[in-house]
């Protein structure tokens, strides 16, 4: 029994904690280094050479905050928690809320953190300005003890309920030590990108103590429903100075469950939503090299070449033409032909192409897309919004079948068409006119049990720290006496915690309340 | 004896006097401001970089005060400081709504200019607060010249307001970053007093200063100004971190050293008792502030990152600063440690501090990386 109670003494002893609560920094320390935390082996062995990874491997350097030692730690410092509360807290509870001796006893008038002050004021009045103190101090209430013809004795008492801040605070941590631990060991957390229009109903596990999807096959989690992401989009700055800033960006996802939608919601950074115990973050995005939808120009390839031919004979005639009268002439014609050519291209019919589009409809030939790309150059160029989109379609004519590009570039695309479309015998240059590149959207998803107990104890903490630190616990224990016509007063100020303050601002201020002008301490 | 009742209720006390000292100052904030943004002749650059010089003028008034003990000094000084905040508050004002006049707006303490801008200010804020509750200025005289410092440093980087990243716009920005850096200010001020403190200890002890200690004290401030701006405006790689190993290790024995060297000082100095409790309440003030700072960020990530918390090198060391001034607070409320050791805690809580601040911003790649510039 004896034992026990030494080991409990042991185990609650405050430098003991500081002890716990020092090398637990120590430890954050070491995780939150250079060290990068949640890399593979291979990578630690890249970086600092096979003997030095070796190391940090055995001694969980690469993963520090889930080590064996740092938990081990953590539930030290739990337990000191509980059993210096068990052990601490009756005794503060009780000399606090206690009873207390509220008249000043001779004992207490002796001590060396009495105060004595004689003003020559009647003790009616000093007991109004002392009272007045007293108020202006915080003290909400002042109870005459004992009341004699020459002798008052005063007691006035406030914030006990600081001292529950230190139950308060503990039970708050040891809540929260349990929803961290609920979060450590059940929770998981990974991620997925969905390209627009697409489902998908599993998420990659990030690697412990990481922000990285893990490699491993076994990480790949099956989630209890499907979502598909409708659409995505950017959100850009209103600003003149920023144009092109991105603001925030959005998913419109839908949640399927058992063949069924369940829910339709948009997430936005910043704006996850929940479902099922899952959360849904928006957490990054990016282009998937596809074009997600291009505005297609479609131009009547004979009379272009007609009106190509007029041009570059007028040119011709325009450069030998000595005659000023024809000259006029010939330029009013090069006129007409301009603008027969801009009425050619913009009264040119338009055809929507989207992405997953099998055929491109032309003037009633089917027009089968065989492949399409955002940047048939260089594809990674994409994400520097570098473009140079194409559409490539197939058709078959006169019992061949051959492949034309939709291209963008009017340069590239007219000589690529002649090559391909029209030397086989297709009347209608295609080109794109606009287009929207086809985006992914990049989800976390996380499930943490026991989040709930993390708030919950958290703002327990916060609670029980301000109770404990923006309370004050005081006391004052005051005795005035009568005599020869002045008036002796006795003060014995308690504080909790600022005792200095405290009396320092009893020993600057009471003076001025008493009308005495020299601080006169007996 | 007039009252026959035994217990006795307060009045409630006038305000008027107050309420009109924040009127003033508020008027002519919002007269500032209003000339500012109406006149477009000056920004709010141009007011902070001011503020910056007058907290330059109230660090040599602080100190003049230390050493000559003037009481005209003191209050002009006082005035000075307060002159220097009030300007700095203005400029805040102007940068928000210069931000919403660009159509990016957003409060002004998201990048590392506007952070070292609003520091700063916090920490004034509370030293003022503390000057008052005290009423002792020698603290001043350490505390205003790094402000003044921080300040005007300040200017070095990119004074430019800027869009916030998508992760950014978020209401918690507010809350979150305030509590942050209201808790950074206080744990400063308590710094201070705890340096403070051990000056006075040796002071008071008398003991001798050996010559070592002032060669250390020499040698590891001559090597602490280059090796502090080679770290600060070094590259990103595993040898600046070395570097700011070794300078955190130097720094650590330059303090050490000082609170002999500067024993001279302590007579100047507030009691030790006094200066214990400016500690103790500086930590109190901030500590359920830094909590409330991370549970917010926990509850903020929980929305934007995916987790309430991700082990991101910020996360970390605000973590570890907890638990410093945790150990703190016990060592000082339960086991009595009112003197060297509950102090250097404090000091070793305070570099923890400058890390998670600095370090972290310029040299851990994390998820707060977005703080660099």
């Amino acid at each position: 029994m004896n034992y026990l109670k030494k080991i409990f003494a042991f185990l609650g002893n405050v430098k003991l904690g500081i002890f716990y609560l020092i090398v637990l920094a120590i430890l954050s320390i070491l995780g939150s280094t250079y060290i990068k935390q949640g890399e593979t082996y291979f990578v630690y062995v890249r970086e600092y050479g096979e003997d030095a990874a070796k190391i940090i491997w055995k001694l969980w350097l690469n993963n520090v905050f889930h080590s064996w030692y740092y938990q081990l730690l953590i539930v030290l410092v739990g337990l000191a928690v509980i059993v210096s509360t068990i052990e601490r807290f009756p005794n503060i509870y009780l000399s606090a809320y206690g009873k207390v001796r509220k008249k000043l006893t001779k004992n207490q008038e002796k001590s060396i953190n009495t105060l004595k002050y004689e003003t020559s004021l009647p003790l009616s009045e000093a007991l109004n300005r002392i009272k007045e103190f007293l108020f202006d101090k915080g003290f909400k209430k002042v109870e005459i003890v004992e009341q004699k013809d020459k002798e008052v004795f005063l007691f006035a008492e406030k914030g006990k309920i600081s001292r529950l801040g230190m139950l308060v605070t503990h039970i708050g941590i040891i809540v929260f030590l349990v929803g961290a631990f609920m979060g450590s060991y059940f929770g998981i957390r990974g991620q997925i990108e969905i390209p627009e229009g697409e489902f998908r109903d599993a998420f990659i596990k990030f690697r412990e103590g990481s922000l990285q999807p893990s490699m491993d096959p076994n990480d790949i989690v099956k989630l209890p429903f499907a979502i598909k992401v409708n659409k995505f989009w950017l959100d850009y700055y209103d600003s003149k100075e920023f144009k092109g800033a991105i603001k925030s960006f959005n998913s419109e996802i839908e949640i399927w469950k058992d063949g069924k939608l369940v829910e339709k919601k948009v997430v936005q950074v910043n704006n996850p939503t929940d479902f099922g115990g899952y959360r849904i973050f928006q957490a990054s995005y990016g282009k998937t090299g596809d074009i997600k939808y291009a505005k297609l120009i479609v131009v009547d390839y004979t009379k272009m070449l007609d009106l190509m031919k007029k041009v570059s004979d007028v040119q011709k005639a325009l450069q030998t033409e000595k005659d000023p009268k024809k000259l006029e002439q010939l330029k009013k014609i090069m006129k007409g032909l301009e603008t027969e050519s801009v009425v050619l291209f913009s009264q040119a019919p338009r055809i929507d192409y989207y992405y997953g589009q099998k055929y491109i409809e032309v003037n009633g030939t089917k027009l089968a897309v065989v492949n399409q790309t955002l940047n048939y150059k260089n594809p990674m160029l994409v994400n520097q919004n570098v473009y140079d989109p194409v559409i490539v379609v197939s058709l078959e004519k006169n019992g061949k079948r051959f492949n034309i590009p939709i291209l963008a570039d009017p340069n590239v695309a007219i000589p690529a068409f002649n090559q391909f479309g029209y030397a086989n015998g297709f009347k209608y240059l295609i080109m794109i006119e606009e287009f929207e590149p086809r985006y992914f959207s990049g989800l976390q998803i996380s499930k943490f049990p026991g989040t709930n107990l993390i708030w919950l104890g958290t703002i327990i903490v916060v609670m029980g720290t301000m109770l404990a630190f923006y309370t004050v616990h005081r006391r004052v224990w005051i005795k005035l006496e009568e005599q020869d016509g002045k008036t002796k007063v006795v003060i014995l100020p308690y504080s909790q915690k600022f005792k200095e303050s405290f009396d320092e601002s009893i020993k600057t201020d009471l003076p001025k309340y008493l009308g005495i002008d020299n601080q006169k301490e007996s | 004896m007039e009252s026959t009742s035994s217990v006795l209720y307060r009045k409630r006390p006038s305000y008027l006097q107050g309420a009109l000292f924040v009127l003033a100052v508020l008027s002519f904030i919002g007269f500032v401001t209003s000339a500012a943004i109406l006149s477009h002749k000056f920004g709010n650059v141009l007011l902070f970089q001011i503020s910056g010089l007058i907290y330059g003028i109230a660090a040599i008034l602080y100190i003049t005060y230390f050493i000559f003990k003037n009481e005209k000094v003191s209050k002009l000084a006082t005035l000075t400081l307060f002159t220097g905040w009030v300007i700095q508050s203005t400029a805040f004002f102007i940068r928000g709504i210069e931000a919403y006049q660009m159509g990016i707006f957003h409060p002004p303490w998201t990048n590392l200019y506007e952070s070292l801008m609003f520091f700063p200010w916090l920490a004034t804020t509370v030293y003022l607060y503390i000057e008052r509750e005290y009423k002792t200025k020698a603290i001043g005289a350490f505390f205003v010249p790094v402000v003044a410092f921080l300040v005007i440093w300040g200017h070095k980087f990119n004074t430019d307001i800027s869009p916030l990243m998508p992760a950014l716009r978020s209401y918690w920005l507010y809350i979150h970053v305030l509590a942050s850096f209201a808790g950074y200010a206080g744990f400063t001020v308590a710094f201070g007093a705890s340096l403070a403190y051990l000056i006075k200890e040796n002071a008071e002890k008398d003991v001798k200063v050996k010559p070592i200690y002032v060669i250390g004290f020499i040698v590891s401030l001559a090597l602490l100004i280059p090796l502090g701006y080679t770290v600060l405006t070094g590259a990103k790689d595993i040898k600046t971190m070395i570097l700011g190993i070794i300078f955190i290790i130097l720094l650590l024995t330059f303090l050490y050293f000082a609170t002999y060297v500067l024993k001279p000082l302590g007579r100047a100095l507030p009691s030790r008792n006094l200066l214990s409790e400016i500690t103790l309440k500086a930590v109190t003030i901030s500590f359920p502030i830094w909590t409330a700072s991370i549970i917010l960020g926990g509850a903020w990530a929980n929305e934007a990152w995916g987790s309430y918390w991700s082990w991101d090198p910020k996360e970390n060391w605000a973590l570890i600063v907890w638990l410093f001034f945790a150990a703190y607070i016990h060592g000082r409320t339960i086991g009595k440690w009112k003197g060297t050791k509950a102090s250097w805690i404090v000091v070793a809580g305070f570099i923890m501090l400058l890390i998670c601040y600095f370090g972290v911003n310029l040299y851990f790649p994390g998820l707060h990386s977005y703080a660099t510039e």
